[in-house]
């Protein structure tokens, strides 16, 4: 019972964080809230007993990543004369609402349409750092080896783009 | 020996990532990629005939897969032949921008012939990683600077059809408990009508509607088509289609025709798109931009061909795919080579081609009448197949759209031809040097768009033959 009280509260939090983000003006306002959406989620991480990826999201996410985006926002040292003019925002929001809101009660007659679960025990080493890893080594073996390739490209890319300014200067 | 083509394409990219340390000449750095690209299609070519699974069956190599990575090499071959030096690139990022096609063109291999959700979801991020980064590389001394700004809106698009994906993925994986393609279409057999297995497999079908650029995921395709520099812009115009294609084979014949809402969905995207790529097409004044729109258009075509459910119907798509992609192909390269500096074509500028090339004039003339369906070309024995499949499958009222389509589609084909040929320049142009090897790619081009339309037969058994391996 707890438990669905937890997955509720961790799940308007992660809605509230990510409208937050889209929602503030002030980059920085925005990452802060784009850290509650992670750690919610981290939470909800928790509740499905998956231990690794619970401690991996934290880490990496919620702190690594996150401290960087923080970090570049300071160093850009953003005031509130530099954040742009967005006179049409509210008007577009409405209207985007109002285009998706079909979709939305499609979505909801969906979740409403879904088969209740049976939310059995799992096993207790489920979700260990063991586990994931015989997972993510056998079952996923080849995703795992195309993402070193991909990090390459994303590597190389980002040399590529950000080399420019000073290539033309 | 299974994974030979990947290997070899994964290995030109590492091997331009060490000549990218170094400073070579653009001319060395042309006739690699060249020689790289004519390897790896030798390889495929002689890999064809394999069969069988790897890592845990997750990925399938079998005729169909085959027949794809075949149609990708031969592409990728001759973008990079006809893009000659690549003018329309920075001269310092050359050997970088080998490294990303080839990135590009191994995670499109990996993307026909995964069978597991994870796997197509880490190929795909791959092929399209690679491409996001091309588009920006263009030379910023071109007349059209705004390449950042399509290199933006095509990641910021794609990032978007990819979260649709993942999160319809999710939906599969939860409703079925299998990220397997052949354990979901089972599980879905059961459950093709509730609105969750619907909803997910549409979201996952809208990712690769963006890769072909099908009606509602469109609006990245002209400003990246024109944003982007020719020879890059031909790169996305053809290969990754194909494998949007193969793709969309794999997932669509995993529904049935019972699910008759899916149908209905995808047969408004299909007519949807041919309406809205001809109509916008009519008013352009860039090429690319056209090419763009018909693009749109012919998307359209292949979606609809895939509707009737069926070997037949699989099996035209394919083979219309593997036409549109020759067809786009010598468009492409009469752009890349009468605009020798990389720049942007307007239509106005290819007037009096038949004086400065002959022969590029001819190309463009074939290519164009071949993308608006006159016969004796393979644009015209594609449409038409395409719509007595359907027609016989009773969808009167979508055939008699489309046959609408391709009429209107006509005008702008023709009235670049008519520029081409009908009016003389008014200013005096000189003479266009096409290299003999852009001859001999266009002279290949050419025979493959006529002896495909007048002689469908072998093709279509072909195709036949690779959809049939994946139906039950």
């Amino acid at each position: 019972m707890i438990v669905t009280y937890m997955f509720f509260g961790f799940a308007l939090l992660s809605i509230l964080g990510a409208l937050g983000l889209i929602l503030f003006k002030h980059p920085m306002n925005g990452a802060m809230s784009f850290v509650v959406t992670l750690i919610s989620l981290a939470g909800m991480y928790a509740l499905l007993s998956a231990k690794l990826i619970f401690a991996i999201q934290l880490i990496v996410y919620a702190g690594a990543i996150m401290s960087l985006i923080l970090f570049i926002i300071m160093f850009l040292n953003i005031q509130a004369k530099d954040l742009p003019d967005e006179p049409g925002r509210w008007f577009y929001l409405g209207g985007g609402i109002v285009v998706i809101s079909p979709i939305a009660y499609l979505l909801l007659k969906m979740v409403k349409s879904l088969p209740a679960g049976d939310t059995g025990i799992i096993e207790q080493d489920f979700g260990g750092v063991k586990e994931v890893g015989q997972l993510l080594f056998r079952d996923w073996l080849l995703p795992f080896e195309i993402v070193s390739i991909l990090l390459l490209v994303a590597l190389v890319g980002a040399v590529v783009l950000a080399g420019k300014r000073g290539a033309n200067t | 020996m299974l994974f030979l083509p990947e290997l070899s394409v994964l290995l030109s990219g590492l091997i331009f990532f060490f000549v990218s340390l170094s400073r070579p000449n653009s001319q060395t750095i042309r006739n690699l990629s060249i020689g790289l690209a004519a390897v790896v299609l030798c390889i495929t070519a002689t890999s064809f005939s394999q069969n069988g699974s790897l890592f845990f069956d997750s990925y399938r190599i079998d005729l169909f897969s085959q027949l794809f990575k075949l149609l990708i090499a031969a592409a990728t071959l001759a973008v990079l032949v006809f893009s000659g030096q690549t003018p329309g690139i920075k001269e310092d990022v050359r050997a970088e921008y080998y490294l990303f096609l080839f990135m590009g063109v191994l995670g499109l291999m990996m993307l026909v012939s995964s069978v597991e959700l994870l796997s197509i979801f880490i190929a795909l991020e791959l092929s399209s990683f690679a491409v996001y980064i091309m588009v920006p590389m263009r030379k910023t001394a071109s007349n059209a600077v705004f390449q950042m700004e399509s290199g933006i809106k095509y990641l910021l698009f794609g990032v978007m059809s990819t979260a649709f994906m993942l999160f319809g993925m999710s939906y599969l994986f939860g409703l079925t408990g299998s990220t397997y393609l052949d354990e979901i279409a089972t599980s879905l057999s059961f459950l093709f009508n509730q609105p969750a297995a619907l909803i997910g497999m549409l979201m996952v079908l809208f990712g690769f509607f963006y890769k072909l650029a099908i009606f509602p995921f469109h609006f990245w395709v002209p400003d990246v088509y024109e944003g982007a520099a020719n020879e890059t812009t031909a790169f996305i115009a053809a290969v990754p289609k194909i494998a949007a294609t193969a793709l969309l084979v794999r997932l669509i014949s995993m529904v049935s025709a019972e699910g008759q809402v899916i149908v209905n969905i995808l047969l408004v995207c299909s007519i949807g798109s041919m309406f809205y790529g001809n109509l916008s097409a009519l008013v352009q004044k860039d090429i690319k931009r056209m090419l763009g729109f018909s693009g749109i258009s012919h998307a359209g075509f292949v979606l609809f061909g895939l509707l009737t459910f069926g070997t037949a119907g699989y099996a035209t798509s394919l083979y219309y795919i593997m036409g549109y992609v020759a067809m786009n192909l010598a468009c492409f390269l009469v752009i890349c080579t009468v605009a020798a500096q990389g720049d942007n074509l307007q239509i106005e500028d290819l007037t009096g081609l038949h004086k400065r090339s002959p022969f590029l004039a001819i190309t463009l003339a074939t290519g164009l009448f071949a993308l608006a369906g006159i016969p004796p070309f393979v644009g015209f024995t594609g449409k038409f197949m395409l719509l007595v499949n359907a027609f016989k499958q009773g969808y009167t009222i979508p055939v008699i759209l489309a046959a609408i389509n391709t009429a209107i589609a006509i005008y702008y084909y023709l009235s670049v031809v008519r520029v081409a040929y009908c009016s003389d320049p008014e200013k005096d142009m000189s003479r266009i040097n096409q290299p003999w090897l852009s001859k001999a790619a266009a002279t290949i081009l050419l025979i493959t768009i006529i002896v495909m339309g007048v002689m469908p037969g072998q093709f279509l058994k072909l195709a036949s033959a690779a959809v049939s391996t994946l139906l039950p």
